[in-house]
């Protein structure tokens, strides 16, 4: 069973509404930066529009809500968990537009450079202070094994897909089969499954063990009140 | 505020707080933090707590005179 905890997700959509504010500041700076460098209009289309939907998307969140202003705790979980979505749309936005554009438009690759910046910053920020609160958590052991089975099955897709996209062209040349191509394929997919799958296995369980000390520490003060 | 009621209920039902989490769906840190008091649960997760270890919401949740 997988697990919907509510304190990890309020806990989550905290973080991930910190990091929406990083990546539109960003996202922001790269934009301008990249428009007082000349930048032709054509190469900023990404910039605009994921500023555009962070901008947008936030403006239109706390006015159809009414958040602006709002100091109520349960006010500010909403607008929480709204940019928390909002800052997942506008990274999916910059991966995969960042690698469409590299495959079709290499001629410009130095301005879609800084996309890496962009989303690479908030989702190491994202990433870290999770794991540092203890919010990457498999939950218990029975919930440790389903998670790793998981994982494992997301990584296995997840390597497959990168795999068949990098090496997938090289397959074939001229219609004819190339073994070459599918050992790419095979090495790209190891490669990616190993990177994602090792460190993330670490990470969990290096946050299991921050929620595990953050739980005795709370026992212990409260062991101490009485 | 430590929630003693709960951790003697839980108990009483002979539930380690892990298959406590496992029946609600959250975490073991969850109700870990719960029962230290260091985290105020929904109103909905309060209800479920309940209905698990056949409580009322007064007799695990409203505070002792």
């Amino acid at each position: 069973m997988k697990i919907k905890d509510e304190r990890i997700t309020r806990e989550t959509n905290r973080l991930a509404a910190n990091a929406f504010w990083l990546m539109l500041i960003l996202q922001a700076g790269v934009l301008a930066a990249k428009l007082t460098m000349g930048a032709p209009l054509g190469v900023c289309v990404l910039d605009i529009a994921v500023a555009a939907v962070g901008l947008g998307g936030m403006i239109l969140l706390r006015s159809v809500k009414g958040l602006w202003g709002a100091k109520d705790e349960a006010l500010k979980e909403i607008e929480d968990a709204g940019l928390a979505k909002l800052f997942m749309t506008m990274f999916w936005m910059l991966c995969v537009g960042e690698f469409l554009l590299v495959l079709m438009d290499e001629a410009n690759i130095l301005w879609y450079a800084p996309f890496l910046l962009v989303w690479g910053v908030p989702a190491v920020y994202f990433t870290v202070q999770s794991t540092r609160k203890g919010l990457m958590v498999w939950g218990g052991e029975k919930a440790k094994k389903d998670g790793r089975i998981r994982l494992l099955k997301g990584t296995i897709l997840g390597a497959a897909f990168f795999g068949i996209i990098m090496g997938g062209p090289d397959c074939f040349v001229d219609g004819a089969f190339q073994l070459s191509g599918l050992l790419e394929v095979i090495a790209m997919s190891a490669f990616w499954g190993l990177m994602f799958y090792w460190p993330m296995r670490w990470m969990i369980d290096r946050s299991e063990k921050a929620a595990d000390k953050a739980v005795a520490a709370a026992e212990e003060a409260a062991g101490n009140e009485e | 505020m430590k929630n003693k009621r709960m951790k003697i209920a839980r108990i009483e039902k002979d539930l380690s707080q892990e298959q406590l989490a496992e029946l609600l769906g959250v975490t073991r840190q969850t109700i870990g933090l719960i029962e230290s008091g260091s985290y105020n649960p929904t109103l909905k997760l309060c209800i479920a707590i309940c209905k698990a270890l056949d409580k009322t919401l007064d007799e695990l949740f409203w505070p002792e005179e």
